[in-house]
């Protein structure tokens, strides 16, 4: 597969078309081993763009490439969580995984705890993968994909970024090093943890969470994590924003949030984050687009599946 | 006779005798309840409305007012819309009610065996009024019969457990008999006796000095603290007898099964008995929202509930709430908190079954640490390295006691047993003091 046949595969994501099934196949085959040469944490540098969860807004995704350019003119970091929820799972998750076959250095794509086997089958992705293409295969493919994302990532050794939170299993960045993280989700854990986790101001160290996974992690926590690894702040995603983003810990940690309107009904408002090169952080919001919430263009049938195949 | 006397020896001698410190199960259900916004549902609301409530407030039942009589004439809870669920299904299926027909008429809707005394009296009721007045059923048909179980606020939480640990699931604390001060669950209950009995600080003591507003109640018996020590194995509750379905099981089998075996939730399981999910009662609610899910499967219905839930919280959940047989009561007891959950499924892994690329994170050890072979029972797979696991603790020493990776079930498991809020109450009914101990233990029935 060359360079021309992805831009080609890009192109028509843009636009909103699938991929046909054995497209998908080869572009997760291919992302597989980009991703198999990825430490669990990667070092990156500023400029970046960074965006909290998606969840199969693809509109609203289109929309984050209008307010902040298009990949590879503008670096980007997504924080994980693009699939379940919206009805546009397939078109996200393809888009991405082909523009980090196409630029593996320009975007990078953290794994959430959305990216999983059994959540997926409880919260859409595998419901929306089954209607759209009549079977389970291109669900496979693409959570095989999951299990080799990155876990978390630092921006120019100063700004720590993971989907969920902190662990009370991991003080120091080189523990994040030391999983292995080429599988599923485990249900407790570091690795769980670090995408569950939620920061809490009522806590003072770490609590139980009520998502069942996880823990709640407060200020002490936040310190000490940063002090010990020489960080100035976390970045995060994990939790709706109202305000498309959220600063806690007197600037220790923000949480960005990039579906807006989330699940069509919410009416929250998103937010990109732009790092610029001296590590200032600017958050910009926005309103989901107006395709977002009209009507999706129409599942295909199974018979018609094979429009879909070149 | 201040409780702070004994915030340093909070565990209660054998012989009590006059001056002890008081019992948790001594404190008064009135104070448990104090400061609660009491939500109540009209007695001639509709039931969507009564759901619509249910699912706006997080809650599970609702009392029902009726404003000419300016009394509470019952419970809306969803077992009784369940009921009456099926029963409209089955009248609707079948033909014009004779007994063979009728039983013909629930079969084909419940494709099971569904024998007519199961509908509940209440359900029956319902549609017999519902018939007369229409297709609009106010909820007040549906509840008159089940009882509505209250008490004062001087009724001592002895005298709940007692209730709860029968499987009642909420007493309604009377301030007197035209107005309630609070609905009092179990989860209130059980999260009370944790926070003043079961918390443990790093150092592992049972530490009660962050609750001193509560000090006069949080006190436990020696029987009390070694049974949270107890595994679930040990305290029985590993019996392998669960009702499970599968995803694609029908909504109104599922319900079906829920009556007929007088439970509150079905584990859902794979075609490898993996647990993947779990549909209780609570569920039901949804079918309110949306017509459609009757005819649709458990899968369906378990998302459309986690799709709204997720939406009024902002927070998404772990697909199951599991434990391992060999995890503490304590530490299910924290979990069942944490996430209010009303019972966790106890599930072992799978025999020999993994998947091919799962492997078990290893954690390099830093300071201090603990080291434990997680063997969870069970041979691993070919393939499969077993694991090690380190416990971290952090340089200053307060750290939240992490539960060994192998308390949690993990998501190959098969489900063995299952602790619900009622296990809970009926382990603490059992250990708790006896009354000849001493006079304030009061278990007088609640008449």
């Amino acid at each position: 597969m060359s360079a021309a046949d992805v831009d080609r595969f890009i192109d028509q994501l843009y636009k909103g078309e699938l991929l046909a099934e054995s497209e998908v196949q080869k572009v997760c085959q291919l992302v597989r081993e980009v991703l198999a040469d990825e430490p669990n944490v990667v070092r990156i540098s500023a400029p970046v763009t960074v965006i909290g969860d998606v969840h199969g807004q693809f509109y609203d995704l289109l929309e984050i490439f209008h307010i902040g350019g298009k990949c590879p003119s503008t670096n980007y970091l997504f924080l994980g969580d693009y699939v379940d929820r919206g009805n546009h799972s397939v078109e996200t998750i393809s888009l991405l995984v082909c523009l980090k076959l196409r630029y593996p250095r320009r975007i990078h794509l953290l794994r959430g705890n959305h990216e999983s086997r059994n959540i997926t089958k409880t919260y859409g992705f595998y419901a929306e993968c089954m209607h759209k293409y009549g079977s389970a295969g291109v669900w496979r493919d693409f959570t095989d994909v999951f299990d080799y994302l990155a876990l978390a990532v630092t921006i120019d050794e100063s700004i720590f970024c993971v989907h969920g939170g902190l662990s009370p299993s991991i003080l120091h960045i080189d523990q994040i090093e030391a999983l292995d993280r080429f599988g599923e989700i485990p249900h407790e854990g570091a690795l769980a943890d670090i995408l569950w986790s939620d920061p809490d101001g009522d806590v003072e160290t770490f609590g139980r969470s009520q998502r069942g996974a996880g823990y709640t992690f407060g200020s002490l926590v936040v310190d000490r994590f940063l002090h010990i690894n020489g960080m100035s702040h976390i970045l995060r995603a994990h939790q709706l924003c109202m305000e498309g983003y959220l600063v806690l810990f007197n600037d220790r940690l923000s949480t960005v949030w990039s579906a807006p309107n989330y699940c069509y009904r919410c009416g929250n408002v998103a937010s990109l984050l732009h790092i610029d090169p001296y590590l200032k952080r600017d958050f910009i919001t926005f309103d989901a687009a107006p395709l977002s919430s009209a009507k999706a263009p129409p599942a295909p049938n199974a018979a018609q599946n094979n429009a879909y195949f070149l | 006779m201040s409780s702070n006397d004994r915030a340093d020896n909070p565990v209660l001698s054998d012989h009590p005798g006059i001056g002890a410190a008081r019992h948790w199960l001594t404190t008064q259900a009135g104070k448990l309840v104090e400061n609660q916004n009491v939500i109540q549902v009209d007695s001639e609301a509709t039931i969507e409305e009564a759901c619509e409530t249910l699912i706006r407030h997080s809650i599970q039942s609702v009392p029902l007012y009726d404003h000419r009589s300016q009394t509470y004439v019952g419970m809306f809870d969803l077992h009784d819309y369940a009921s009456y669920l099926l029963s409209k299904r089955a009248t609707l299926m079948g033909s014009n009610n004779t007994g063979g027909s009728d039983h013909e008429g629930l079969a084909a809707a419940t494709g099971g065996t569904m024998r007519r005394e199961s509908i509940s009296p209440l359900a029956r009721k319902a549609l017999g009024d519902g018939a007369r007045r229409g297709s609009v059923v106010a909820v007040s048909d549906m509840s008159t019969v089940n009882p509505f179980y209250s008490v004062l606020p001087e009724t001592t939480v002895a005298q709940v457990a007692m209730v709860f640990a029968k499987g009642a699931h909420r007493v309604a604390v009377m301030e007197n008999e035209r107005a309630i001060r609070g609905i009092l669950s179990q989860t209130r209950v059980v999260r009370y006796f944790f926070e003043h009995c079961a918390v443990q600080s790093s150092s592992g003591a049972n530490n009660d000095s962050s609750n001193s507003s509560n000090a006069s109640g949080g006190f436990i018996s020696r029987e009390e603290d070694q049974m949270l020590d107890k595994t679930l194995t040990e305290l029985g509750l590993v019996t392998r007898d669960i009702v499970t379905v599968r995803p694609e099981t029908p909504v109104l089998q599922a319900l079906s099964l829920l009556e007929q075996w007088r439970v509150s939730s079905l584990a859902v399981v794979d075609e490898e008995k993996r647990l993947v999910g779990n549909l209780s009662v609570g569920d039901v609610k949804y079918l309110v929202k949306d017509r459609s899910l009757i005819s649709a499967s458990c899968r369906e219905l378990v998302q459309a509930g986690r799709f709204l839930q997720g939406v009024y919280q902002g927070k998404d959940r772990a697909a199951v709430f599991s434990v391992r047989p060999q995890a503490t009561l304590r530490y299910a007891l924290s979990k069942l908190v944490a996430t209010g959950a009303h019972r966790l499924w106890i599930t072992e892994p799978g025999a020999g079954e993994v998947l091919t690329k799962a492997r078990c994170g290893v954690v390099e050890q830093q300071s201090s640490t603990t080291s434990d072979s997680t063997n969870t029972g069970g041979p691993p797979a070919a393939g499969v390295r077993s694991c090690r696991r380190a416990s971290v603790s952090s340089s200053s020493s307060q750290t939240v006691a992490i539960a060994p990776p192998h308390f949690g079930g993990a998501f190959d498991d098969t489900v063995c047993g299952v602790i619900s809020l009622t296990d809970v109450m009926q382990l603490l009914a059992e250990n708790a003091p006896k009354p000849e101990a001493d006079p304030e233990y009061n278990y007088a029935s609640m008449d």
